[in-house]
């Protein structure tokens, strides 16, 4: 199963689910950003840009994932020299890296760019002690996502 | 033998009276049913229709398979989705229409905010792509605490007939009942039935049935390469 939007293509592992939309641009006539959830769980239609409304139902074994688009012309600032979609490991994870913390919960959170598009990705597994397992799936759905360049 | 006769003529012409009633009264009623839009809108279906009103059909779909993965498309705001049905929880498709009469009592039993779904599963309202839709109507029909897919690609894959249409997919993929009925409390009925009969099956099932539930589950098919 495929999620194609804005110019980013997820080929979705069996158990996940994902939506994706734009987000209203700040400059009138312009494309507005994507804004991409995947989770090994339902999302629901009312759901927080970086996952307020889904990571508090993930299971040990689950995943949520957030690709956060920002404006073009911030691929060149320092934060997103990093280019490529990310390696996610293991002991990138923390407990300490969620908006609101949560016992057991683990976040990570990632700043790069891809066709000249700067992204914030941003990854919530359902247990830290579990890391290494949550970290390789996500890591799965990473590896199944392209992004291709927008005027 | 003239009032015999006179006495026939007389009973045939009261019989005669008796059956045109009947038959103006049974008009009466198809006219008043219709126009309650009580029957299937599945006239509009293509080749033959096998729906059943009365039970549970046996789950069927247009491809071989009997498993489904997911139902992608786009919902009413404009967000491409596509919903995962092997995540675990159960799932039951209303594959339904803005312009369907007996589509009416669906969204309106939608609209309540508790709405009961056998087997407590997720409830999606799958309708036709939005190039086929009309999105001002499904709008101000459909609930916002309920997810709606637009995706006539779902329709094709399993095989709808029609509108209302309804597909119980368990939370591996599995379809375990599909089928229609004019009003959500005979669809909750069939459905709930068929999630029952299909625990049932379940309960029975060797340690090996069970295995392959728990493989599938995890998303691991027969003939998958890590076996």
């Amino acid at each position: 199963m495929n999620l194609d939007h804005a110019g980013v293509r997820l080929a979705l592992p069996t158990g996940w689910e994902a939506r994706a939309r734009l987000q209203p641009s700040n400059v009138p006539g312009r494309r507005g950003n994507l804004l991409l959830h995947a989770a090994t769980i339902p999302l629901p239609a009312e759901r927080g840009d970086f996952g307020s409304g889904v990571v508090e139902h993930l299971g040990p074994e689950d995943v949520f994932v957030s690709l956060f688009e920002y404006d073009a012309a911030d691929a060149g600032k320092a934060l997103f020299a990093t280019k490529g979609l990310p390696v996610l490991r293991p002991s990138d994870f923390s407990t300490a890296h969620l908006q609101r913390t949560q016992l057991g919960r683990s976040g990570g959170q990632w700043f790069f760019q891809v066709a000249g598009r700067p992204f914030c990705l941003f990854v919530v597994l359902g247990s830290h002690s579990r890391r290494a397992a949550g970290a390789a799936r996500a890591t799965a759905l990473l590896l199944r996502t392209t992004v291709k360049e927008l005027a | 033998m003239t009032a015999l006769v006179v006495a026939l003529a007389v009973a045939v012409l009261l019989l005669a009276v008796l059956v045109a009633g009947l038959l103006r009264s049974h008009a009466e009623i198809l006219k008043a049913l219709h126009e309650l839009g009580a029957g299937l809108e599945l006239d509009r279906a293509e080749g033959p229709v096998d729906v059943t009103i009365d039970g549970v059909r046996r789950p069927r779909r247009s491809s071989s398979a009997e498993t489904a993965d997911a139902v992608s498309g786009q919902t009413l705001e404009g967000e491409a989705v596509a919903l995962s049905l092997t995540t675990g929880t159960d799932t039951l498709l209303a594959f339904l229409s803005s312009g369907c009469t007996t589509c009416g009592a669906f969204w309106e039993a939608f609209a309540e905010q508790q709405v009961q779904v056998p087997g407590d599963a997720r409830l999606v309202v799958v309708t036709k792509s939005l190039d086929e839709e009309s999105a001002s109507a499904l709008a101000k029909r459909a609930p916002r605490h309920v997810p709606l897919v637009a995706s006539s690609s779902a329709w094709e894959d399993f095989g709808v007939p029609g509108s209302p249409y309804f597909v119980y997919v368990d939370g591996t993929g599995r379809i375990v009942g599909e089928g229609s009925a004019a009003t959500w409390p005979a669809v909750a009925t069939l459905m709930g039935q068929a999630h029952a009969d299909d625990a049932h099956r379940n309960g029975r099932l060797s340690r090996e049935g069970r295995d392959d539930a728990a493989l599938a589950a995890a998303g691991i098919r027969p003939g998958d390469a890590s076996l």
